[in-house]
């Protein structure tokens, strides 16, 4: 162990004594956009889950409001409680009625909002005397006091009280989860056989296993769905030797399918890499010893291509939660996926969205952290190259 | 019914999987092995053939063969939308490739000289986009763009790539750095180049194959992006991902079994230049 340190040690002070001669420089633009453009819109949707805008109070004539809803508006805006408006930014209420003074860019504010039943009945503006500018508004945007954010937990506390959303979730890890361990079933004998093969095209098979990965994703996706289609190529075959007709499309293994079709590819690249770099004297002293080919496999090349299964994991669980175009095209309601709800929301609520986007992430987190132990060099995403 | 179906696909190929982790020398475990391959291979390539195939069909039907015609590709090339949506693919894949190939490969030099500690740091960063889910690199984006008021079109999208195509470019250029013989670029020195020459001289061939591979790399991560794109284009601008994606929810004709196609073989040529290109490196090696 202190010999292993040592050598670290010195590989450490060889690494710094790399003279740079100023070329550290050509970083520096790099540098510049992997901040701005990296880790600031990741920041940017921490901060977005954790905060509300503060939204203009509208009160419109006929609708129906509780006093206290107004109020507690009011307060959340950046107002404050008078017992007789005057200040900027004041208000004060009776039982029926709502007053509220504020300037806007030194022009005076007044409104009071009168109730009858909940029921807004009548919204007089006034001018500054306090005499009354305008007796018959139909509906008043009370502004911002200050323009801003408020810090809220809010958006997570929905997330997770919601049912909806929690078993869209847990549908989500159970569809990546489950393709993942597919993928490793198939994937692991695919690349074993590949990487042991004895031929001069070793290589160019390998490639020709892999190669469906530089086709466009959605591309892949779209050719399942012609064969599993209701009158695709699966169904027609099947009612041409007499079989019943099965409805594959809209269902959640069509979609685990596609997943695995997408994916296994980049389970296959990193398992392949490393086992073809296993020292195969290995190998021959595990033989030597007496162990079987199985027993081989156990003890010596699964242990060994752990860095390859760990990199191939990531890459394929990792895209396969939250891939929502698949769970699109090719499932039903009852297979929707988180991704599509972060879709959704990012139509109109980035607050929300963003923070599902931050659940995911501490998710991937959680996860990263526990696969990276078995992956001492990190060849995650590495396994591509 | 559906799960008997699964199992009788499922059963042979485990059972198979099993027997070819045996003794390499017997001839079952051979047989296993061929036919193991041989399974995955048609799984792996059943829908893209049968994609291709149905490209060439004269009916509209994606299931019913009815004869052989060109007709969808005539109506692709006729299809303003979709060859623009093609066309929009093609400029971002390349201009983004290109300027990340440029601006990873400095960076990867000046990454690779920066003290240890730093250079952690930034690496982290580095990996980022490459491990993080697509759809959150790009809904951050998109949160950035529009904070800082970048309308989403063109720009937004070229930068997105570049920003995901980048750390590819650093991750294939990198292991080059770390193989170069330090003392070449000191020998240069030495014998009196300036450093810039030197670079140009003796750095950048070292690390060429790094470079070319990063490349392609980026080259094809464009082409194969939706997630990103589909955040990052804006409600105008579509490419081929975005616009096969709206397709699928209108139903699809077979103009786009034609582009996939099409996308495959050129994919298939790319790929097969690389690997001609590969064994040469090799040689070089072995002989130098």
């Amino acid at each position: 162990m202190p010999k292993i340190k040592r050598e670290e040690q010195k590989k450490d002070v060889r690494e710094r004594h790399v003279p740079s001669a100023g070329r550290t420089v050509f970083a520096y633009p790099y540098v510049v956009f992997a901040i701005v453009f990296i880790l600031a819109p990741l920041l940017l949707i921490v901060l977005y889950s954790i905060t509300l805008p503060k939204s203009p109070v509208s009160i419109s004539l006929g609708e129906k409001y509780a006093v206290s809803d107004v109020v507690e508006k009011l307060d959340f805006i950046g107002y404050t409680e008078e017992a007789f408006p005057g200040e900027a930014g004041s208000y004060s209420y009776t039982e029926n009625t709502v007053s509220v003074v504020n300037f806007r860019e030194n022009r005076f504010e007044g409104y009071v909002v009168t109730f009858n039943d909940g029921v807004v009945y009548d919204i007089v503006e006034l001018n500054e005397d306090g005499s009354v500018f305008d007796e018959d508004l139909a509906s008043v945007k009370v502004l911002n006091r200050e323009n801003g954010f408020v810090l809220t937990l809010n958006h997570f506390k929905n997330f997770f009280s919601s049912t909806v959303y929690i078993e869209v979730f847990l549908r989500s890890i159970y569809i990546a989860f489950i393709s993942t361990v597919v993928c490793l079933l198939i994937g692991y004998p695919t690349a074993y056989i590949l990487a042991n093969m004895q031929s001069k095209y070793r290589d160019f098979l390998s490639v020709l296993f892999v190669l469906p990965m530089w086709m466009n994703f959605l591309l892949r996706t779209y050719a399942w769905r012609n064969l599993l289609e209701k009158s695709g190529v699966i169904n027609s075959l099947l009612s041409a030797i007499g079989l019943p007709e099965q409805n594959l499309m809209y269902t959640q293994s069509a979609v685990i399918l596609c997943m695995v079709y997408n994916f296994l590819p980049f389970m296959i690249l990193p398992i392949y890499n490393t086992l073809s770099k296993l020292d195969k004297s290995m190998l021959e002293a595990s033989h030597d010893l007496g162990a079987n080919h199985y027993q081989t496999l156990i003890k010596v090349v699964l242990p060994n291509s752990v860095p390859g299964i760990v990199s191939g994991i990531t890459m394929t669980f990792v895209p396969s939660i939250t891939a929502f175009a698949v769970s699109k095209i090719m499932g039903g309601t009852e297979s929707m996926m988180i991704g599509e709800i972060i879709e959704r929301e990012f139509k109109y609520d980035y607050w929300f969205g963003s923070a599902i986007s931050v659940i995911i992430m501490v998710l991937l987190l959680i996860s990263m952290v526990f696969l990276s132990k078995y992956d001492k060099e990190g060849t995650a995403g590495g396994g591509l190259l | 019914m559906q799960f008997l179906y699964a199992a009788i696909v499922l059963v042979p190929l485990l059972i198979a999987a099993l027997i070819s982790f045996n003794n390499p020398k017997r001839k079952s475990t051979k047989i296993a092995r061929a036919f193991y391959l041989a399974v995955v291979f048609i799984f792996t390539y059943v829908p893209i053939v049968v994609l291709i195939i149905f490209s060439f069909n004269s009916a509209r039907s994606t299931g019913v063969w009815e004869g052989f015609s060109l007709k969808w590709y005539k109506e692709l090339f006729n299809d303003s939308q979709l060859m623009s949506a093609l066309y929009t693919t093609v400029i971002v894949a390349f201009v983004s490739a290109i300027v990340s190939t440029v601006f990873g490969t400095f960076a990867s030099i000046g990454i690779f000289y920066m003290r240890p500690k730093v250079k952690n740091v930034i690496m982290q960063i580095t990996n980022l986009p490459v491990l993080n889910a697509d759809i959150i690199t790009g809904v951050s984006l998109v949160l950035f763009f529009n904070l800082v008021s970048i309308p989403l079109g063109y720009v937004t999208l070229l930068l997105s790539h570049i920003c995901f195509s980048i750390p590819y470019v650093i991750l294939s250029v990198m292991p080059k750095l770390k193989q170069m013989d330090n003392n070449l670029y000191e020998a240069a020195l030495d014998l009196g180049s300036t450093p810039m020459t030197a670079l140009r001289k003796v750095i950048i061939p070292e690390i060429s194959p790094g470079i070319v591979s990063g490349f392609l790399l980026a080259l094809t991560m464009s082409i194969d992006d939706f997630v990103i794109s589909f955040f990052t284009a804006g409600p105008v601008l579509s490419n081929l991902s975005i616009e096969i994606y709206a397709a699928t929810k209108r139903g699809v004709t077979p103009e786009f079994n034609a582009i996939s196609a099409i996308m495959f073989v050129v994919v298939l040529t790319i790929l097969i230049i690389i690997n001609v290109r590969k064994p040469n490196e090799s040689k070089v090696k072995k002989s130098a």
